[in-house]
């Protein structure tokens, strides 16, 4: 942990360090706004409720921590400050979640055909045909979006923040394209998640990780809007990296998923 | 500063639960005639119990001097690290005390052979309520509640590092425990026992809003806890004073990364597990399926998580014995560095044996032999470590007059059945013989009843610092022996009753299970009492305690060098590690 005390001496004790605390309602808003919604899967009209509330009181939260900011130690655009570790963490717990249901995926498999597809059921079932030339396309889409994250990082660190807004919004563009072509995909796949269990694992593993893309988009655009509000300086690069930390991530699941979910059905 | 924000936020959050809650209401009643059955003499006692949750923070407030608009919207909206224990540590007792209402509802109707205090249908909502209430929505609370007070002191930080995600998470938690406990009104909170065993729990079976809901209310739990793991994690390995290296570090801020390490692996397997099944539930998928065997998948998804979740629970406590002891023993504490790696090693098994909930469950009999051995193979480090937190008294002159102290010692007692009678249930032979039998419910009393009593070590322990006075110590011995000759009271007539099955709710006079019941009921009256009288010391003692002074136990960690309580940013002038 030398690196840890050395940044420690620089920048003591991140943001409470003029000792004053800050309240504010956003966190009790925001968890508020996540039960309704969650709520409302149960019981809609919650949700009607909810997602206003979780829009508003992100936003709310997001302008508060964007008005600490000038309290904040500032660090150089190449150390990792307590974000970029932070989604390591996520990064560790994501990936047990998708282990959760690449697990299934495997188990259902063994269950219809044993490991050597010696029990004479059909995987994948019966009937299931992937387009894997879009997907193949698809897959290109989501790694170049990769690639142009990293561009974009790497702008944002040196200091050049208009092309790194540039490649960001590249990325989103891309990021975009990919679930607009996995919506199109699902509404002509000719099977349903409830039809059988192969519906239920390549449904819920692909959209699982939609969903990623999709709280990945949103951060990306939150970074975006921040950028053009001309918040994000190369000294604050921290939150910028561990931002593009979780697109990688999601790519990196993604090729997984091509080669267990798409590649078998060829 | 606060008070004037108050009235936008506090009106929006009146109209808001309002909204929310009277459609969920109605819809509720609308789905089941059984709202609240009145028939039922155990309706009574739930519906104390909510009266007693309601006297408990009334009264509290009202020892808070000058309790008013400003500080309901300070604690509504703070981020500070001991504030939020603060509110961690008060959601806790509240679970708590539903938990063991619940508790006592359990025990009253076993109290005689064909009672019919309850229908079968509340006794299985009672079970299931009071495992899942008390060892997710209190037992881990708890730790939180200490681990947010008392880590970031033990460390010489300012604060979290992330204030503002620790309140989020702490009001997750608690509208998570709110969501699954609401079922209770919605047509019947779920009862399908804490494990949610597939196929019960599929909407064939068990049609009621009470699963989904208790689904929901871990999706926010689990959602909680990720959020306090990355910032402990963070906090602990990026936070501390620049001398003190990590091996350094006090006992129980080791146990609280030991703690968080394992929440981070486990429960998002939860969190998988959870949405597969309110998948099931509500979309319909086919995740629990018969066709591929969906029972055993479950099975495995959950103890993935289910077994690891008792080191959860006990690492915290561990944690606190290890504080208390060497503070009172004034000694070092005996092998530290072996302490630490036998826990780590204790750490990675943990989460290679949870087959052994499976032994009957027809999995492969060579992996029925690997996970008798490496469950053998736990007690190993935890053996170590119990063999040196009594190798700390060697030579030593113990003040066996102080509280936190009394309390560990009898969690140490307790600890040692507990631990003895699960070294028989890991072997294969013994376990289909004694598994859901009343054996196994003793045997993890035991274990997670010493893990509640270091917990209330703890509590005797940190008390003075959190509210700068002392628990009265009259009480608090009553507490001790009420609690300790309640808890043996209770569970050793249990493990004689190895043939009775668990869950059943009524049984006949003919089996001969009419003593032990008798006495196990007499017993659980005793502990509770106990609490009673603790809760009722915790409240007093706030206002009318002694004054304990900065450091009254003589402790050598961090938090003891501020004041008590200590000061908004933690320390005047940072503390230095002293070896």
């Amino acid at each position: 942990m030398a690196l840890s005390s050395v940044e420690m001496s620089a920048g003591k004790y991140g943001m409470e360090a003029g000792g004053e605390v800050h309240n504010s309602p956003a966190p009790l808003l925001t968890s508020l706004a996540i039960t309704l919604c969650l709520g409302g899967l149960l019981i809609w009209p919650l949700a009607v409720l909810g997602v206003p509330l979780l829009v508003y009181s992100i936003n709310k939260w997001l302008r508060e921590e964007v008005g600490l900011w000038p309290e904040r130690p500032v660090r150089n655009s190449a150390d990792w400050g307590d974000a970029s570790w932070a989604m390591v963490w996520i990064i560790i717990t994501e990936c047990i979640i998708f282990a959760s249901f690449f697990a299934y995926w495997f188990w259902t498999r063994w269950h219809t055909i044993s490991w050597d597809g010696s029990v004479g059921g059909t995987w994948p079932a019966a009937g299931v045909e992937h387009d894997i030339t879009l997907v193949g396309i698809n897959t290109v889409i989501l790694l170049s979006s990769g690639i142009l994250a990293h561009l974009s990082g790497n702008r944002h660190a040196e200091g050049d923040a208009s092309g790194a807004t540039k490649f960001l919004y590249g990325t989103i563009l891309l990021g975009g394209a990919f679930l607009v072509i996995q919506l199109y995909e699902y509404t002509n796949a000719g099977f349903l998640w409830n039809d059988h269990p192969y519906g239920t694992a390549f449904f819920s593993l692909t959209g699982l990780h939609g969903l990623h893309v999709l709280v990945g988009l949103i951060a990306l655009s939150v970074i975006g809007a921040l950028m053009h509000g001309g918040h994000l300086p190369s000294e604050r690069h921290d939150g910028y990296r561990a931002v593009m930390m979780y697109w990688h991530f999601v790519d990196a699941v993604w090729v997984l998923l091509f080669l267990i979910v798409y590649l078998e059905a060829i | 500063m606060a008070g004037r924000r108050f009235h936008s936020i506090g009106t929006l959050l009146v109209v808001l639960i309002l909204t929310a809650l009277v459609p969920s209401i109605v819809a509720g009643q609308a789905d089941s005639d059984s709202f609240i059955n009145t028939d039922e003499p155990a309706w009574l006692i739930i519906v104390g119990a909510l009266v007693a949750i309601v006297l408990i923070i009334v009264i509290a407030l009202w020892r808070m001097e000058g309790f008013g608009k400003a500080e309901l919207a300070h604690w509504l909206t703070t981020t500070n690290h001991k504030d939020v224990g603060l509110l961690y540590l008060w959601a806790s007792i509240i679970f708590g005390v539903i938990g063991m209402a619940l508790s006592i509802l359990i025990r009253l109707q076993l109290i005689v052979p064909d009672n019919e205090f309850m229908t079968g249908g509340l006794f299985n909502e009672a079970v299931t309520m009071h495992g899942a209430v008390m060892v997710l929505f209190t037992v881990s609370p708890m730790a939180f509640a200490f681990a947010n007070y008392i880590v970031p002191l033990q460390i010489g930080a300012r604060d979290m590092a992330f204030p503002r995600l620790n309140a989020l998470s702490f009001w997750t938690f608690v509208l998570g425990g709110l969501t699954a406990a609401s079922g209770f009104f919605f047509g019947g909170a779920a009862d399908v026992g804490w494990t949610f065993y597939s196929p019960l729990t599929s909407i064939d079976y068990t049609p009621g809003a009470g699963v989904s809901l208790a689904g929901a209310g871990l999706v926010l739990l689990i959602l909680s806890v990720t959020g306090s793991t990355i910032n402990f994690l963070v906090t602990i390995l990026r936070h501390r004073i620049p001398s003190m290296e990590i091996m350094h570090m006090p006992m129980y801020t080791w146990s609280i990364l030991f703690t968080v390490i394992l929440m981070l692996i486990i429960f998002p397997a939860l969190l998988g597990a959870v949405l597969m099944l309110v998948g099931d539930r509500v979309f319909g998928t086919l995740f629990f399926d018969p066709a591929i065997d969906g029972t055993t998948w479950w099975l495995h998804i959950f103890w993935f998580f289910g077994h690891p979740e008792v080191y959860v629970v006990l690492m915290p406590g561990l944690g606190m014995a290890l504080e208390v002891v060497p503070t009172f023993v004034q000694r070092h504490l005996y092998g530290r560095k072996i302490i630490i790696w036998s826990l780590m090693v204790a750490l990675v098994l943990s989460v290679l044996v949870w087959a052994h909930h499976m032994f009957v469950t027809g999995i492969n009999p060579t992996f029925r032999k690997i996970e008798t051995i490496g469950t053998e193979l736990i007690s190993v480090p935890f053996g170590i470590v119990y063999l040196c937190l009594l190798g700390t008294f060697h030579k030593s002159k113990p003040d066996f007059t102080k509280l936190p102290l009394a309390f560990v010692m009898g969690a140490i007692g307790i600890f040692l059945i507990g631990g003895i009678t699960g070294v028989f249930l890991s072997s294969v032979a013994m376990d289909v013989q004694l598994r859901g039998t009343y054996y196994i419910v003793a045997h993890f009393h035991y274990t997670l009843g010493s893990v509640a009593v270091m917990t209330l070590a703890g509590i005797y322990y940190w008390y003075p610092k959190m509210f700068g006075r002392m628990l009265d110590r009259g009480l608090g011995w009553w507490h001790f022996w009420l609690t300790f000759l309640g808890i043996n009271l209770t569970f050793i007539p249990l493990f004689g009753m190895w043939d009775m099955p668990r869950r059943i709710y009524s049984y006949q006079a003919n089996e001969g299970w009419a003593t032990e019941n008798l006495f196990a009921t007499f017993g659980s009256l005793v502990v509770f009492v106990g609490q009673l009288i603790f809760l009722w010391n915790f409240i007093r003692s706030m206002k009318h305690g002694e004054l304990a002074g900065d450091d009254p136990w003589g402790g050598s960690t961090f938090e003891w060098s501020t004041s008590s309580p200590p000061p908004e940013h933690n320390f005047d002038e940072l503390p230095e590690l002293i070896s």
